[in-house]
Formats: C-alpha cells, structure tokens, sequence
C-alpha cells in the first residue's frame, strides 16, 4: 500500500469480510467428544449478546477509521481498534467457550464458521495497520498477549484435547521441533554449495534448479515408500566401521579416478552426490539425537554391528528427516542463486580489481549484498520443513502430525484442530521472526 | 614504468586484443582512445591481470607480472572501473578505504586518508556517510577515482572515468585530474573515445582499432600526423580545432608592442579556444594581460593561422 494513500482498503475489507461474521453461528457446542455435529450458537443468541453488539459497533468504528485521510491519525487509530479487537476476540474466544459449556465437562465448544471468519477479519486488520505503519501493531500484540494471559481457556474443545494428556502434546512438540532442526542444517549444507554452484558454473546451473524443483514436485508419501525399502536395506547390511571406510575410500577413489583415470567430470559429480546423499539419513538420525539424548546414538556405539542399531530403519527418524532435507532444498538453492545473481557484476569486478581474494570478494561483497536472499532462503525452507514435519508421523516419525492422524482416524474434530492450530502457530512464529531478520540484514545501502 | 609485449587476448577464438606492444613510461597520462569495442577495458584489465593474456607479456618495472600474486599486484595499482562499479552496501567513506582496509592499515590512518582524498577529489564531507545510491552520477565517478587513490599507487588505470558526465562536470573533473596529476606524478593510462578528452588529457595517445595498435605518440602527432585512413577518420575534420584544446593564449600571442590597449582584455592561460571562440564572435583584436593584469601581448585571427 502506497503511503499516504486515501483510504486503507485492507480493512475496508477486513469489515466486510467480518459482517457475515457477526451473522453466521459463532460457537458450536457438541454433546462429546467424538459427535461431529452440535447445537452452533451465534453473536445475536444470549449470553453472546453483549460482545456482538460489541464487535459491531467495533467494526463500524474500523470501517471509518479506514477511510480517514492520513493526517487526521488513521495509523495510531486504527492500531488503537485493533487491540481493542484483538483483546476483545482473544478474551471472548475464553469467556464465550466457558460461559457455554456451563458445568458440563462432557460438552465441547469449538469455534463455527461465523468465528473462524471473525478471526479470520481480524488478521487482515493486522495486516491493514502492518501496511499503514507498521511501529503501531505492537499495540494490538500487547493487548492479545494480556488478554491471553488473563483470561482461561479450559472450554474450549482444542485445549480440553490437550489437557487429556500434556506430557504427550509436549513430546509431539518437541519431536515436530526436533525433526524441523536435525533437518534444517542439512538442508542449508546440502542447499547453499548447491546455489552457489548454481550461480558459478554455467553447465551446473540448470541441472541443479531442475532436481530442486523435481524434488518438491513429488508427493511425499511415495518419498517415503521409496525411502522404506532403500533405508531399511542400508540400515541392514551398513555398519558404521564400514561406513568410515567408505567415507575414506570412496571419495579419495572418486578424486583418483577422475584426476588420473577415465572417470569423467559428470561421472565424478555423480558419484559423489549419490555418496553424500547415501549418507544423509544417517546424518540426520545423529542429529536428531543428539537433540533428544543430548549424544549421536541412543546407546553405546556399534560398530560391527548393521546400522538398524543406530535408527536407520525404514521408518522413524531416518525417512523423516531425510524427507524434511531434500523438500526444504528449493528455497534455499533458488535464493542463494538468485542472491549471488543479484551483486552487480561491476561491484564484483572492483572487488577483484581492488585486489581481493577469491574469499575476500566472497565475505566482503557477495555475502553481505546476497544474504538478504539467503535468509529469505531460510524463512521459506523453515516454513515448509515446519509444514511437512505432521507428515512425519506416516513412518512413524512423531511430531504434531499424530493429533491429525489421531484426530481423522477416530473422528475427533478437537485433536485435528489441536494439531493444525499448533503447527499453524509455529508457522507464524517462524514467518514473524525472518522477516524481522531480513529487514535487519538488509544493508542499508540497498534498502528501498 | 610499464611495457607490454606482444600482448594478445582471445576470447573464443575471437582477438579482442591483438599483437599490442606499447612502452609507457613513468609519470606519464597514456591515452588509450579508439571506437566501442576495440579492446580498450580489455588491455587495462589485462595490466591488472584482471584476465590472463593468451600470448605475450607485461612487465611492470621490468618484473613479468605473470610471475606476482595477482591480488598483491592488483593492490598496488589503482582502478576505476568502467561505470563506477561501487559497493551498494558500503558508505562512501568505506568504498574509499577498501583497499587501505585490505592491506590492514590501522582506523585512525585510514580515516585520515579518506579526509584528505575527499578534499582530493572535491567531495563535500557529509558526504561521507552516504550510501552510493544516495550519490549523483558526478559524485559516483569522484568516488570511484578517490577509491583508486586511496592506498597512493604509483600506477593509475582509469576506464572512462567521466563518461557519464555533463560537460561541465566533465570539465571540473578533468582540470582535478590535470591539477592532482601535477602535483603527484602518477603513471596513469586513461580510457576514453572522447578524442577532444583525449586531447586535453594525454602526454600520449594511442589510438586502438579491432585489438590492434594504430598510433602511439603525442597529441600533436597524432592530429598533425595520422597514419592512415582510419586514423584520420577518427581524429576527424576538426582535428586543428582539437589541438588548441592543449593550448593556451600565450601559445599564439604576438608580444611586439604596441598593444592595443582599448580592445578587451583576456588572460593569458585562458584556453585557446575560448579566445578563437570571442575572436569569431566579431572581435577584431584581444588585449593579453599578465597574471597581475599588465599587458602581455595581443591576439587576433590571424595569430592562429600561423605556426
Ligand atoms: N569476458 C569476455 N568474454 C568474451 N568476449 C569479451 C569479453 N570481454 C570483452 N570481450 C569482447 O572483446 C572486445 C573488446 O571489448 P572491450 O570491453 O575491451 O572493448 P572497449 O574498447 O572497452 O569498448 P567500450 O568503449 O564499449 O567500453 C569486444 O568485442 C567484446 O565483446
Ligand atoms: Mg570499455
């Protein structure tokens, strides 16, 4: 949105989108647990009454505010209703979900169509005062944070989900966070050599962007039914002391080959990408335990005996990570490309001009000019991996995906919910915190 | 001093430099002139090794520069790469002091450096914390001369440095290059296709066609001189009104008196062009006066004619 434009169309239609809102049921109150249907209850109904009225006048205030010139203060007012919104929804969502349930336990209250929506309206106002002035959406955070923290949410469904068992919530958390970091690093050391060979060799550039593209073309679940047979094999018959000697041997065999013999250039890059991703799961089992058990492997180290023993099975950790891994390369090959892509090539030649290193012209030049990118890089690969971390649970790999599974397979709406909101949520998270760094690591030379 | 033997670059099979062998002594302004595309910024950047030659050699002071550390050598000669090339994420005080800040001179020294090149190269200080974006065209190509000053080489190369200048501009920043070349003697090699640029500029020129070398020598050789078609198709039809570019009143003054003391009076160093320009303007006759305004001598169209 330009600034100073004449009205804020985002929360133009923010209020519009939240009229039906205020219309459609607000709540629905299921008798149990696991019956979909209930009896919805909407803003205009009695004990929601008040906060309807509420959050009518509230929305008309914004659709005014939004048409007000910028120097009559539409930023701070607008910033201003939307905390109060933002409390009142944050707050109403408890109070309302208690307030129905009454002294039932039994009973469980979910947002309806008309709430979504309403929460739903209330995003985009954020979004309408992020493009009017973005120093004023600490208000509306602020007043969410208090209402948060002040008011219980025992009624609602989602969270009586959660209290069935937290211990479990918070492993599959942990696990989903767990699987999201083992895979992460390897995604940026298998991702960024690749877009930087993107970027420098011309014959590297099309094969590399087209097997990052082809990799998350594919639909997962067949990954994993490849992976299945590929992993449990290796896990069987690999051990680690041979694995240390093919990791000697094979690459000095590679390099030998390819520098004396008649192994061409392409034959060589062959080898050795199948050599490193033959590896990667294994990587990524140490890894993530040494974020669970705070060491490499579960127990003492096996050496003779099949890697199976270390977690490379067929299913777990192995495939998931592996999975995680070569999905969330895209955005990481694609930006460092673009990045190295986006340094003035006259930049570049003073640089060597000057009298550079080849790593001198790397750290001092195309690190600072490209990191912008690369950090965008990092924000979309994290959201995929957080997004792809619920399918983990298909080979048995744990994460917030087993209250989606759960949650379908015995038709409990709350579970679904449970685990979508949360992997949502951390979505949002990760979204806010990158692009606050982008903004931070932009130099200020080329901001626009 | 610089030499290049038989110096030749293919790229592709195609010469962009061909068989260039060129002396270029100390403290000298060379001119490398020619049309878009002879392989001038070719041949610079073969001095700093920028690229490798296919065949010959470059000796700088004597020494093969094949046999240096390329990076060490390129920190010892000064460039101004075509179109500015500046850091977009550096201030201008930091684009000043890169190469200072590579060869690990300490913060105090450097901050110093950038002061006095600033001053140098007529850049106002606030400007100092700017980023390049935030500069004109003018101020950009400053930057990118003070830069290639800034560790003091003895050695300049400089790739059409004004050429995205107005003529003003252009003007000032010639008469700072000719006033800093006056009072430290560089050896600078100077790219342009401006041949008047040339004129002003160069102890020598050497003009460049399809890779290969046509002429070398002074201005008035090459004006007076041109050894062939080419030559005299790219010095052009006003090659004499080129030459005065060089000179000064004093140089076709008559000093017999009696002067003409009612006519207007115009400097002696004033360029010879400007006093053509009054003299056609209708002026019969022009007063030359001394740096304390005393009469020197007198000019009128006929003076130029003779020589
Ligand atoms: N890296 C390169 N790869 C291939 N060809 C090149 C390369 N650099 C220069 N050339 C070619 O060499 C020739 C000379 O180029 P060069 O840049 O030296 O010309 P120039 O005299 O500086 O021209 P201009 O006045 O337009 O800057 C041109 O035909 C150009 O296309
Ligand atoms: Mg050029």
């Amino acid at each position: 949105m330009p600034r100073n434009a004449r009205y804020n169309p985002l929360a133009l239609v923010a209020s519009a989108m939240a009229l039906p809102a205020l219309w459609l049921p607000t709540f629905v109150a299921r008798p149990s647990r696991v019956l979909p249907i209930g009896e919805l209850v909407g803003l205009w109904q009695a004990p929601l009454a008040p906060a309807g009225w509420a959050l009518a006048v509230l929305w008309a205030l914004i659709a005014v505010a939004a048409l007000l010139p910028t120097a009559r203060g539409r930023a701070p007012l607008l910033g201003l209703l939307t905390a109060v919104l933002t409390g009142l929804l944050t707050a109403g969502v408890g109070w309302g979900s208690l307030r129905l349930q009454g002294d039932d336990p039994m009973i469980r209250i979910g947002l309806a169509g008309g709430g979504w929506l309403m929460l739903a309206s209330c995003g985009l106002v954020w979004l309408a005062v992020r493009a009017e002035a973005g120093r004023w959406l600490w208000l509306p955070a602020l007043a969410g944070l208090l209402a948060w923290v002040s008011v219980p949410y025992g009624g609602l469904g989602m969270v009586a989900e959660y209290r069935i068992s937290p211990e479990s919530y918070h492993d599959a958390l942990l696990q989903h966070l767990r699987l999201v970091a083992a895979a992460l690093p390897l995604t940026l050391a298998l991702g960024l050599p690749l877009g930087i060979a993107a970027y420098r060799w011309q014959a590297a550039e099309a094969p590399v962007l087209a097997v990052a593209g082809f990799l998350q073309t594919l639909p997962s679940v067949a990954l994993y039914g490849l992976l299945l047979p590929l992993l449990s094999l290796q896990g069987k018959t690999w051990t680690l002391s041979g694995l240390g000697a093919a990791c000697v041997l094979i690459p000095l065999a590679v390099w030998l080959l390819y520098r004396f013999g008649p192994v061409g250039r392409w034959l060589a890059v062959a080898l050795a990408v199948s050599g490193t991703l033959a590896l990667l799961p294994l990587l990524g089992v140490a890894l993530h335990n040494l974020l669970e058990y705070a060491r490499p492997w579960q127990d003492t180290l096996h050496w003779h005996q099949p890697l199976a023993e270390h977690g490379l099975r067929g299913l777990g950790v192995a495939p998931a990570v592996t999975v995680l891994t070569l999905y969330g390369l895209l955005p990481v090959v694609v930006q460092t490309h673009l990045g190295l892509r986006a340094v003035p090539a006259a930049a570049r030649e003073a640089a060597r001009g000057m009298g550079m290193r080849p790593m001198e012209v790397f750290r001092l030049v195309e690190l600072p000019l490209a990191l912008p990118y690369l950090v965008e890089g990092l924000r979309g690969s994290l959201l995929l991996l957080v997004g792809l971390a619920s399918l983990a649970v298909l080979v048995n790999g744990g994460g917030l995906g087993y209250y989606l599974m759960r949650g379908v397979e015995q038709a409990v709406l709350d579970m679904v919910l449970l685990g979508a909101v949360s992997v949502a949520a951390l979505a949002l998270a990760v979204d806010a915190l990158l692009r606050g760094l982008v903004q931070w690591l932009t130099p200020e030379g080329v901001r626009p | 001093m610089i030499r290049l033997e038989a110096l030749s670059r293919h790229f592709d099979g195609h010469a962009a430099v061909e068989d260039v062998s060129l002396e270029i002594s100390g403290g000298t302004l060379q001119v490398l002139i020619g049309p878009s595309g002879c392989g001038k910024s070719t041949l610079l950047r073969l001095i700093n090794r920028l690229i490798a030659p296919t065949t010959g050699r470059v000796l700088l002071d004597g020494v093969d520069t094949a046999t240096l550390a390329p990076e060490a050598l390129r920190r010892r000669i000064g460039y101004v790469i075509q179109g500015t090339g500046l850091f977009p994420h550096l201030t201008v005080a930091e684009n000043i002091a890169v190469v200072p800040r590579l060869l690990g001179w300490p913060k105090a020294a450097r901050r110093q450096r950038v002061e006095a090149l600033m001053e140098l190269v007529r850049l106002e200080p606030a400007l100092a914390t700017r980023y390049p974006a935030a500069l004109s065209g003018g101020q950009q190509q400053r930057v990118g001369i003070a830069r290639a000053l800034a560790a003091d080489p003895a050695l300049l190369l400089m790739d059409e440095p004004f050429s995205a200048l107005d003529p003003v501009t252009r003007r000032q920043l010639q008469a700072a290059l000719l006033d800093i070349q006056q009072r430290v003697r560089k050896t600078i090699v100077f790219v342009t296709h401006d041949m008047e640029e040339a004129v002003r500029l160069g102890d020598r020129i050497a003009l460049m066609q399809d890779g290969r070398l046509v002429q070398n020598g002074p201005p008035d050789a090459l004006l007076r001189h041109p050894v062939n078609a080419f030559a005299a198709a790219f010095v052009g039809e006003e090659r004499a009104l080129m030459r005065l570019a060089r000179h000064s009143v004093a140089d076709f003054m008559r000093t017999e008196p009696p002067f003409p003391l009612a006519a207007p009076a115009v400097s002696a160093n004033l360029p010879a062009r400007q006093a053509l320009s009054r003299l056609l303007d209708g002026q019969p006759v022009l007063l030359v006066t001394g740096p304390s305004g005393e009469a020197v001598g007198q000019i009128a169209l006929q003076d130029f004619a003779q020589e």
